[in-house]
This record gives C-alpha cells, structure tokens and sequence, in this order.
C-alpha cells in the first residue's frame, strides 16, 4: 500500500487541464453577475461561511477532527502542570525546613 | 490586470495581497485569484462528478459565491483550504441532485478520453518521474473509473485531506463505513496496478 500512498500524494499535485478556457469562462461569468446569482448564498453557504470565519467554530472543528491528539496534549498538559505543583511544594517544604533549621540555630546562638 | 501579470510565476504573488485587493473591490486582483486556483477547483470537481461540463459550472459557481462574500473572507483558513471546501461541498449537492434526478451511469470510456492530467510541481529526477508521473494518471485513471461510494471518500481521505468524519458527515455515512470503502477503493488500486505493470 506504501506505493499507492506515494502516487496519491504526489496525485495532489496534479491538476486537470480543461478543454476549454475555464479562466475566461469564470471571469466572463463573474462580469455578468446579476441580483439572481445571489440565490447562490443560500443557508448551507451562509452556515459554512459562518463556520469558516468562526475562530471557535474551527477551533472545534480541529479538535472533533484529532480528538485522540488533543486528549494527548492535553493530558500532558495535566501532567505539566501536576509536575510543576509537585516541584513547587518541594521547593517550598525544602525552603521551610531550611527556615526551621536556620531558626534553631540561631536560638542555639541565642543560649550560647 | 498587467502588474498583476509581469513575473513568469503567477504563484510567487502573494495570495494575501490578492485577497485584500479583491475585498477592496479590485476585480484584476479577483481575476487573478481565478488564474491561480481555477484549474484547482476544476480538478476537484472533475474527479468528484466525473464530468467535464458539471465540473465547469461548478468552477463557475464556486468562484460567483466567492465573488459574492469575499468581503467578509477574514482569513483564518488558507484561502485553498475555504475554497476547496466550498468546491467539495457544491459538488456533494450536485451529485445529491443527480442522485434523485439523472440516471448514475456514465461511459467509463468517455471520461478517459476526456481530460489529461499535468502537474504542478513534480522535483524528482527525469527518469524517475516520468515513471511516477505515469503511474499516478494510472492511479488518477483508476481513481475516476471507481463507484461514487468507493471514489468520493478516497479522494476526500486521500487527495483533499478531509478526516474520516467529515467525509462521513458529509456522505451521510458511518464513519466504520468509510473507512472500510477507502480500505477497498485502495485495495482496488493495487489489484489494477499490478495488472497495468
């Protein structure tokens, strides 16, 4: 299957050659656009045109489309942000005891 | 329409560029945003419909639409990447129409004979890719000679880059479905390969 996939991707680069002038045909059409044509922005345009201009909307659109990647990230994410508290505590236990040390010894300086 | 024509490599030509002139309402800049992705959206809607005259009204239609609501494009998707989705999504209603309407057969022959493939970019070395290149407009040929169940969701998988469940959504299919029909549109691919080789 390897080689198929090799000739699909490289089939992405291919285009069609129209018969006809397909450019001149389109830019004929566009200069003869008239109020009718503006049917065309019916609601399925108008919903996909929404979506598309939607941050969220593709934001959404990209994490129902790698669902497992994003649970991947985000359960490292979870796991960042755990180890980052642990380390935290750590230093913050290491500095406490720190402080008691250095408080004992300076009430033994005190006695002295 | 010329300063938008001087270099020899249209492509060089920022699209971002072209897109704020067109929303300005500069139709030069429009017109050269045709020239650069009209034989894209073709292909699209060739290898979807199978039809040549299908194909160029929904080159046509897609780019009115874009014509029409380019004002409010903003950009957050690649401009290919919006305008092959709307090309896919025309195309989908058009073979729904037909579905109901036409009768689904076409001559297998004819759609052969009716276009040639080139390509836009290919950096290999001669030899090499003139076997490539012949052996993806083989695949191309089998492609299109493929039933609509087992060619719309490979070339949405496989040739424009849609996830299992869009293409599932937008066929109406289970998801476990469409990927049992890729699975067999490219095992079809290789049977016939080995007997074109």
């Amino acid at each position: 299957m390897n080689n198929i996939d090799r000739y699909l991707k490289i089939a992405r680069d291919a285009v069609i050659k129209p018969s006809d002038d397909i450019d001149k045909k389109i830019i004929d059409r566009i200069s003869h656009i008239g109020k009718s044509d503006e049917k065309l922005l019916d609601d399925k345009f108008l919903d996909y045109f929404k979506k598309s201009n939607s941050r969220v909307c593709l934001i959404i659109e990209k994490i129902r489309n790698n669902p497992g990647a994003f649970a991947a990230l985000a359960i490292a994410g979870i796991f960042i942000i755990v180890f980052i508290a642990f380390m935290f505590k750590i230093f913050l236990g290491e500095e406490k005891t720190g402080g008691d040390n250095h408080q004992l010894s300076s009430s033994k300086d005190d006695t002295q | 329409m010329e300063k938008y024509n001087k270099g020899s490599r249209p492509r060089e030509i920022d699209e971002k560029i072209l897109i704020a002139r067109s929303k300005m309402g500069d139709k030069a800049a429009f017109e050269e945003l045709v020239r650069q992705f009209s034989r894209y959206v073709y292909t699209t809607a060739f290898f979807i419909l199978r039809d040549t005259h299908e194909a160029e009204d929904v080159s046509q239609e897609v780019f009115v639409k874009v014509y029409l609501s380019i004002k409010g494009f903003r950009g957050l998707s690649s401009f290919k990447t919006w305008i092959r989705k709307l090309t896919v999504n025309t195309c989908i209603d058009k073979l729904r129409l037909r579905s109901k309407t036409k009768d689904k057969k076409v001559s297998l022959e004819k759609i052969t004979e009716e276009y040639e493939v080139v390509f836009t970019r290919f950096s290999q070395s001669l030899e090499k890719s003139f076997f490539n290149k012949e052996m993806v407009k083989e695949v191309l040929k089998i492609v299109v000679s493929l039933d609509e169940s087992y060619r719309i969701p490979l070339i949405l998988r496989d040739l424009q880059d849609y996830s299992y469940r869009e293409i599932a959504e937008l066929t109406g299919k289970p998801i476990g479905t469409i990927k049992t029909n890729i699975h067999r549109a490219r095992k079809t691919i290789k049977d016939k390969l080995k007997t074109y080789r």
